[in-house]
């Protein structure tokens, strides 16, 4: 009903619920997916993701909600008569098979004749670039390779929606990265919807059109990755995309605008008010370790601490502060210059905390 | 509600994937047992069968002596009970004697390299793809008293007569550890492969010696394979038939000499041979239980 | 030195002795026999110079003819009850591995290993005593029924061992790209499997082909396998023309476990 009225939409799920025995694996979950979108699902191992995504590609049934596929209602579909195909986490490539019989496999299971079958294999894996490579076993080819064989095995029957389940995990750092850029040209140019599921967040703020974060079988938020790395609608996502502190806080003041949080017992933040909070409400206050910059003795600062730690870390200096009132606060700085050495542990130091990005996050 | 997509996979095909091997067993199996048990309390026929009549008799007759003419008070019958216990002994023996020897020997099999390993394993194999009934008159050639094994000894001089070791409790003992010993070699070798040798070396690294780390490090976590070993062993040694007829002789009856003699021609008593064979069921089913028991609190602390 | 001192953390003297002991104790009998089996001596124990003649016998000889019958009841036999124990084996090993933990799993698992687990003799008694309540003719159905039975477990644990082994998602897989059950079946997981099923094959058959004691009870008079046939004439004593069937059987089994294990290998190469 959802998915019928709306073109666009491919993949609309409502209310969702999955339970195994008294696990619930999926708690009212409803999202909408739309046609040529590189749609992310992140969150920790056991948050529902991957079995969204088997139940999407029919591995799993439905213990209760809809699940449309271009409004076609499709959760009594099994498997095979769904045009949805994945990419596994292991690849999955059949090894008793040719890599050229792989690709073909799902072109033979729906009948296709043998010549075009061929043909289209041969398509596929020229654009995975692995062309020569048809002939061989996929025990022959390394991890990279399986995997391009797997996204051509799944893209060949032309599916109107591709799931990929932590299709890049097994790869070293190096071939990761690069893997993402070339995915990511792969769906721009097949103009396929891609379901992608990881528990990386830098995968997924680096490729994703759109990110559903997830958490203990609960939709968290839905947005692009600047939406919630910037806006984050709770204390879950706010901790689990980037880094935070988050310090308890009350709210003193608010309008419709701003409000004003206590961070210390004498210092307050006026941040915007995006999620309506009220005074007197209870919650933390996320503050983005670099948006705040530190400064030495010489500059008046409103906020103070001793420096507990330093570690350098390459591109950036992370340094930990102990405010008066003993609580911790991390604080990131970019090694722009020579000058590693910005403050040293023991050193008092001031703090100046970019107000408008931070956020305060109900409890 | 999407019951189709659950069946589209094999696991929704359970029922009807196993409804063969359960119709089997259970038509085939199950149901003589039960049989067997109604059996056990009939009465007995005279020229080998039964008569449909209920009847304690059998199971009397296994525990209790009421003199020849079934007139005497009852007392307690030790014959067949004597049977059982020393089956159970000889079962007890050869399942040491196979852990004695088999243990070393998987231990042994398991820190070799790969290759080694395979050959060796394939050599253990072996004598059991060997037929059993082959295997056990090959052993009984070998140790008649005019067989090869005292041949040589007397030819080298180490003993003037034949040692007499046909239809005694030892080659008895000897023919089960024979047919048996591979059960025991296997699942102990399954064990410690999969034993972490780094175990090992950090018990080493912390003072204990060889043998200490063995007995303190080594054996209680190969336990599993060395209880597996020694139930395959001792379950078909309790009942076996072979063993025991062939090398054991006359004298040394076990449970399956005596369960066979029940249904050989006129002069058995059906009866009486499925109260053996109901006794003997129960007893293995005892000891399965005791294992089943050990198996899941050992799943419990995992 | 040094080395091998290290080296010995997991090394214990004395072990490699009990194996090579465990080996000799295992192969000195059939060796002893496969030897006396060429002995020209008609006397089982003096050693006459090598021959043939014993071969010979059992092939042209007295008993020849009721070799050959009992042979081939033996071999037809085990052929037929191991390819039912292998395809039932298949299916129940399919269902029992494939499926989620359900109720019944145990129990299920406890009715398929019951015929290991029961004692020999026990299955014999009451195999014998349900064919003759029933009133079935003991004969060549009832020792191959009993041994189809029989045979199950020993196809299913190299099965369900194989099966375990192979990751779902392969099925899954060509499930999701449209295969039917059968097709995901036929064309991913039996090729997969195979190794597993050939070895269960195997097994099955030399287990039915071995098989003493549950033949002997169900088999009824007019019939003799190999082994029943083996057991009747060693009641007389111990004949060199015994000691010759032994020795071709022996090579038989070798035959058997040599093919298994090259499958097995196969097996793990293709993994």
């Amino acid at each position: 009903m959802t998915g019928s009225d709306q073109a666009n939409v491919a993949v609309a799920a409502n209310s969702l619920f999955k339970n195994y025995g008294s696990v619930e694996a999926l708690k009212d979950v409803s999202l909408s997916i739309n046609d040529n979108e590189f749609f992310t699902l992140l969150g920790p191992s056991g948050c529902g993701k991957t079995t969204l995504l088997r139940i999407i590609a029919g591995f799993e049934a439905i213990t209760a909600g809809t699940l449309f596929l271009h409004g076609k209602n499709i959760a009594d579909l099994p498997a095979n008569k769904r045009p949805v195909n994945t990419v596994f986490q292991n690849y999955s490539l059949f090894p008793h098979m040719t890599v050229a019989d792989n690709v073909g496999f799902g072109l033979e299971m729906q009948g296709k004749d043998k010549q075009h079958i061929k043909q289209r294999a041969g398509e596929m894996l020229e654009l995975v670039q692995l062309g020569e490579y048809a002939d061989r076993k996929p025990s022959q080819l390394s991890g990279g390779q399986q995997q391009r064989v797997a996204l051509a095995r799944a893209l060949a029957p032309q599916p109107e929606v591709l799931l990929l389940d932590e299709p890049l995990s097994a790869l070293d750092l190096k071939l990761r990265k690069a893997m993402r850029i070339e995915l990511k040209q792969i769906q721009e140019n097949a103009g396929i919807t891609f379901i992608f599921v990881t528990h990386d967040q830098e995968e997924a703020l680096t490729m994703s059109d759109r990110i559903a974060v997830m958490s203990q079988g609960e939709l968290q938020q839905l947005g692009t990755a600047t939406d919630i790395y910037q806006e984050p609608k709770n204390k879950f996502v706010a901790d689990f995309i980037g880094e935070s502190n988050l310090i308890a806080s009350t709210v003193l003041g608010a309008d419709n605008n701003s409000i004003q949080c206590k961070l210390t017992d004498n210092v307050s933040i006026t941040t915007p008010n995006t999620l309506g909070a009220a005074p007197g409400d209870q919650g933390e206050l996320c503050i983005r370790p670099e948006r705040i910059r530190l400064s030495n003795s010489g500059e008046s600062a409103s906020l103070e601490g001793v420096v507990d730690s330093v570690m350098y870390l390459g591109t950036d200096t992370q340094v930990v502060l102990k405010l008066d009132d003993k609580q911790s606060i991390s604080v990131r700085t970019q090694n722009a210059d020579n000058n590693r050495a910005v403050v040293e542990v023991g050193q008092r130091v001031g703090l100046h905390i970019d107000e408008s990005s931070c956020r305060f996050l109900a409890g | 509600m999407s019951g189709l997509v659950e069946k589209s996979s094999f696991g929704g095909l359970r029922k009807p994937l196993l409804m063969p091997a359960w119709v089997m067993i259970g038509f085939f199996l199950i149901i003589p047992v039960l049989t067997m048990l109604v059996y056990s309390f009939l009465t007995k026929e005279f020229r080998g069968g039964v008569i449909w009549e209920f009847s304690l008799a059998a199971y009397d007759q296994f525990f209790f002596d009421r003199g020849l003419f079934g007139d005497e008070p009852p007392k307690i019958e030790w014959t067949y009970i004597n049977i059982f216990w020393r089956s159970i002994v000889q079962a007890f023996v050869a399942t040491i004697i196979c852990l004695v020897i088999g243990f070393p020997t998987a231990y042994f099999i398991a820190t070799r390299s790969a290759n080694t390993r395979n050959i060796w394993l394939f050599l253990i194999t072996v004598p059991y793809w060997v037929n059993l009934l082959i295997r056990t008159v090959s052993m009984k050639f070998l140790i008649r008293d005019s067989g090869p094994l005292n041949h040589w000894l007397m030819q080298a001089g180490f003993i003037d007569s034949p040692i007499h070791l046909i239809n005694t409790n030892f080659a008895v003992q000897l023919g089960l550890f024979y047919s048996y010993l591979p059960f025991m070699v296997l699942p102990i070798y399954a064990s410690v492969e999969r034993y972490n040798f780094s175990l090992s070396e950090a018990s080493a690294d912390l003072y204990a010696g060889r043998w200490t780390t063995l007995r303190r490090i080594v054996l209680p976590a190969v336990k599993p394979g060395i209880i597996a070993g020694c139930i395959l062993v001792f379950v078909p040694s309790l009942g076996a038939f072979l063993a025991p007829d062939l090398l054991g002789g006359a004298k040394n009856f076990m449970i399956g000499t005596l369960i066979e003699e029940q249904f050989k021609g006129a002069s058995g008593n059906w009866p009486f041979g499925a109260a053996a064979s109901m006794l003997l069921l129960s007893l293995v089913l005892v000891v399965l239980l005791f294992y089943a028991r050990s198996q899941s609190k050992q799943a419990l602390h995992h | 030195m040094k080395e091998k001192a290290l080296d010995q953390i997991k090394r214990y003297p004395g072990f490699f002795p009990m194996a090579v002991l465990c080996l000799f104790l295992l192969y000195t009998p059939l060796i002893i026999v496969m030897i006396y089996s060429f002995n020209d001596s008609p006397s089982i124990t003096r050693w006459g110079g090598f021959s043939l003649r014993w071969y010979e016998d059992v092939f042209f000889g007295l008993e020849a003819t009721k070799l050959r019958k009992a042979a081939w009841n033996s071999v037809t036999i085990a052929t037929m009850a191991a390819i039912c124990a292998t395809v039932i084996a298949t299916a129940a090993a399919v269902g029992m591995v494939r499926s989620a933990a359900w109720r019944g799993k145990t129990a299920s698992f406890a009715i398929l290993s019951l015929p290991i687990m029961v004692p020999e003799i026990v299955t014999a008694v009451a195999t014998l005593i349900f064919f003759s309540t029933i009133g079935f003719k003991a004969g060549y159905a009832t020792i191959l029924i009993a041994h189809i039975v029989f045979c199950i477990p020993f196809a299913y644990l190299p099965i369900a061992a194989r099966l375990e082994g192979i990751d779902s998602n392969y099925e899954q897989a060509a499930l999701d790209l449209y295969a039917s059950r059968w097709q995901a079946f036929k064309r991913v997981l039996l090729p997969l499997l195979a190794p597993g099923i050939i070895s269960g094959f195997l097994l099955a058959f030399i287990i039915s082909l071995d098989d003493f004691i549950i033949t002997n009870f169900v088999k009824g008079a007019g019939i003799e396998t190999l082994p029943t046939a083996i057991f009747g004439a060693i009641r007389q004593g111990i004949k060199p023309n015994i000691m010759a069937i032994s020795t071709l059987m022996l090579l038989v089994s070798i035959l058997f476990v040599t093919v298994s294990y090259f499958v097995g290998r196969m097996g793990e190469t293709k993994k």
